[in-house]
């Protein structure tokens, strides 16, 4: 008798935590995108919280102390590009032609709202400076450093 | 020069090593002690070869040594000598030596230890340690060569990252490891048990300590880990489910099942496949941390450039889980318990299910961290797994967790009778309700975080009120007085009040880390000398200020703080700039109370003479710190306790370890 109560509070806890983690395992999972997926199907990602892995696009930036708002550009390519807003600072490692994760959701009017701005370069702690350079390779450690 | 024979001692150890894994068990084959008593003496040796390679190392630190790569990658001229020395860990090569430094020293102790009281499985014990030492010399003398040699020789070192530059970080990593570290001795015990057959409750016992102190040093380098984030990252808080973190989090928690099922092995005779199974899992995460910080394949805050030695590590992990669970099931028939637990109300009950929800929340993590390098492999979708996901899995198993820690005070051994847990139980949940009521009527109104105060109140109630009882019970009995009875309670079962001293920790812990739910922040811009209200506060933005401090060269804003028209202090949030780095540091001013922190990042200086600053309120920050004392002092005591077969004639002195 006592066994199965046993068996029954275990198991209710067990299944409780694994209804928790698919529920939640659905709700929180954000997915990673590039700039020119969203410019392929900008009607698919509206209003949807997603992440995007781009470069900064030089002279794009624009900082406004006042509101506290810094807007931007991303591209993967220098040839499309996507307007950011982002709500908050410019953190300490941001420079153009960096590459940036942002999480947000696209507006009507084609324009990133980002509520989160992660500067990625710094990753590459160890690699020689030269490769630094390079934007292909750049983007593509980017994009595996943030699996 | 000198570096190449480094490189020839590490070389040398790995030969020692393998003997050191083979010869044991030709010792006890051919049943010849002396063999065993040879390999003994290896793990001296071996120890001295790895201090040799370490010293040359930390020579190479303080003498700028820039031949040696990791010097020049880790180290320069300008940096201040505590620093040169903790860079040594500062990055992977060296961490790897200080583990194998650490393993070395443990292995040494404990083949010199327990030889007379586990005379039978000691052979084995050593040869597990030492294959763990061939696998790290392997990688030392192979792709992670801290002693590897460079021409031209650069006039300038790289530098240590500005932001391991901190005091928290000196002990931080080292402690991690000595956690990691710790737990390989009750592996290396349960894997020899196994070999030998012989399954009984002993190396429980004789590994009990070296899992408390693991177990310390785990949650000691986190709460440090932590201490570095929330001062030197500037984003505000001191956890964020980030993967490095949670590496170190997951043995941590299957550590604490296990130290909490072997008690039931000890007192009860129960749970022995679970016990061999936690703890080999428990290793697993431990190397799988090392893993997850070291090979980069995870994102992470924590920036280590990513190398070759990831598959190893994988193939490492693959081979303990198999070849451990292998050997498990051979013996799975002696290790059935004969008893279970009787009664669903019995603290045997209660320690169940701390073990499943330890294990659950260890599994969320678990998930939460490598799911998005599985979906990467199987689907080719890169996917971010956010902190709601733990928070809203986690926060009720941790809640459930602190609430079962306060039942199963009150519950017995075997069975309790319900009636006299309800007398019990009158006093602290009264005590619950009133905190609540208190809380609300002073306007707290998160109802999480009321829930939560309140279960700490309940909790913490019953701990010393446990205590206060049995003090009295003692001055009744034995007709002492009160500060007498209350020495000797303490005295007379130190295990038990070294629980109750950790457990108050866990309390202060939970309360610190629902403050978590009550933050608030704001981002706003200070024009010279004109008043800023955030909350309760006044700031008030005077000017800026440069200066020097060691290696950097610093630009803070002097903001003075006001609340209610009274002037507390001047904070200076900086940022600061390191000859050896491009970009500038955030360096965040704290104002600490017991209530909440006052916490500013100065977020950039702009045109017109106007600062941008983060001003966040984080509540109750402190209590978490608190735990660290309680959880010394807690631990201290635990560690005093014997359990009782030790102390029988045959057994050694010198017991614990050094």
């Amino acid at each position: 008798m006592s066994r199965t109560v046993q068996f029954a509070v275990g198991g209710a806890v067990i299944a409780a935590i694994l209804i928790g983690i698919i529920y939640q395992g659905t709700q929180s999972t954000v997915f990673f995108h590039t700039p020119s997926e969203i410019l392929a199907a900008p009607s698919d990602f509206k209003g949807k919280l997603i992440r995007i892995g781009a470069l900064v696009l030089p002279a794009s930036t624009h900082w406004n102390e006042d509101a506290v708002r810094l807007e931007f550009k991303i591209t993967e390519d220098s040839r499309q590009t996507i307007p950011v807003i982002f709500e908050g600072v410019k953190p300490d490692m941001y420079r153009e032609g960096q590459g940036v994760v942002i999480e947000g959701r696209m507006d009507g009017q084609g324009v990133f709202r980002a509520n989160t701005l992660l500067v990625k370069h710094s990753e590459e702690y160890d690699v020689d400076q030269a490769k630094r350079i390079d934007k292909e390779q750049m983007y593509r450690s980017l994009m595996k450093a943030e699996q | 020069m000198i570096n190449n024979i480094g490189y020839v001692f590490l070389a040398a150890a790995l030969a020692v090593s393998l003997y050191g894994v083979v010869v044991p068990h030709l010792g006890v084959v051919r049943n010849n002690w002396n063999l065993v008593r040879s390999a003994q003496f290896a793990t001296i040796l071996n120890l001295l070869l790895v201090l040799g390679a370490s010293a040359v190392l930390m020579r190479g630190f303080l003498m700028d040594d820039f031949s040696i790569r990791f010097v020049w990658q880790n180290s320069s001229t300008d940096l201040p000598l505590g620093y040169k020395i903790a860079a040594f860990w500062g990055g992977m090569d060296g961490s790897l030596l200080f583990w194998e430094l650490v393993l070395a020293g443990f292995a040494a102790v404990v083949a010199y230890s327990y030889q007379r009281s586990n005379r039978e499985i000691i052979p084995y014990v050593i040869v597990v340690l030492n294959i763990i030492q061939v696998f790290l010399l392997f990688l030392l003398t192979t792709y992670s060569n801290p002693l590897g040699l460079q021409a031209p020789i650069p006039l300038e070192g790289r530098g240590l990252n500005p932001l391991l530059q901190h005091p928290s970080m000196a002990a931080h990593p080292p402690l991690l490891y000595l956690g990691y570290i710790g737990f390989s001795v009750p592996f290396a015990f349960a894997i020899a048990s196994l070999i030998r057959g012989k399954l009984d409750n002993a190396w429980v016992v004789t590994t009990r300590r070296w899992t408390l102190f693991a177990w310390y040093s785990l949650i000691v380098g986190q709460m440090l880990g932590g201490q570095w984030a929330y001062e030197e990252l500037g984003w505000g808080g001191y956890w964020g489910w980030d993967p490095v973190e949670n590496a170190a989090l997951m043995p941590w928690l299957t550590g604490t099942a296990f130290l909490h099922s072997i008690m039931l092995q000890e007192k009860r005779n129960m749970m022995k496949v679970w016990n061999v199974a936690l703890i080999i899992i428990t290793f697993s995460l431990s190397i799988l941390g090392t893993f997850i910080v070291r090979s980069g394949v995870l994102n992470s805050v924590h920036a280590f450039a990513r190398s070759e030695i990831g598959p190893a590590f994988l193939i490492f992990i693959a081979l303990v889980m198999v070849a451990s669970f292998y050997l498990m099931f051979l013996r799975i028939k002696l290790l059935e318990s004969r008893h279970t637990a009787e009664r669903l109300l019995s603290k045997e009950s209660t320690f169940l299910l701390n073990n499943l929800f330890l294990v659950g929340i260890a599994f969320t993590v678990f998930l939460g961290t490598v799911f998005p390098l599985i979906a990467e492999a199987v689907r080719g979708t890169k996917l971010s797994i956010q902190a709601p996901f733990f928070n809203t899995i986690i926060g009720p198993l941790g809640v459930a967790l602190l609430a079962l820690l306060g039942l199963c005070t009150l519950i017995a051994w075997r069975h309790s009778n319900a009636r006299a847990l309800l007398r019990n139980l009158r006093l602290p949940l009264g005590v619950a309700v009133a905190a609540a009521a208190l809380m609300a009527l002073l306007g707290l109104r998160h109802p999480g975080a009321l829930l939560v105060f309140s279960i700490a109140a309940f909790t913490s109630t019953v701990l010393v009120s446990d205590y206060l009882r049995s003090v009295l019970a003692r001055a009744r009995q034995q007709r002492q007085s009160l500060l007498s009875a209350a020495g000797d309670t303490i005295m007379r079962n130190q295990q038990r009040f070294g629980g109750l001293v950790i457990h108050l920790g866990v309390v202060f812990l939970f309360v610190g880390l629902t403050g978590n739910l009550l933050n608030s922040e704001r981002i706003l811009t200070l024009t010279l000398n004109q008043p800023v209200r955030v909350e309760h506060y006044t700031l008030l933005f005077k000017g800026m200020k440069e200066e020097q401090v060691r290696n950097a060269r610093l630009r803070a804003a002097e903001i003075e703080v006001y609340r209610d028209g009274e002037f507390l202090e001047t904070l200076r949030p900086a940022r600061s700039f390191y000859p050896t780095q491009p970009d500038p540091l955030t360096e965040v001013a704290i104002r600490r109370t017991l209530a909440e922190d006052l916490y500013l990042v100065l977020a950039s200086e702009n045109a017109g003479g106007t600062v941008t600053i983060r001003a966040r309120i984080n509540p109750l920050v402190i209590w978490a710190w608190f735990a660290f004392p309680l959880f010394s002092v807690g631990v201290v005591a635990a560690l005093l306790y014997r359990p009782r077969r030790l102390e029988a004639p045959e057994t050694p002195k010198g017991l614990g370890y050094a």
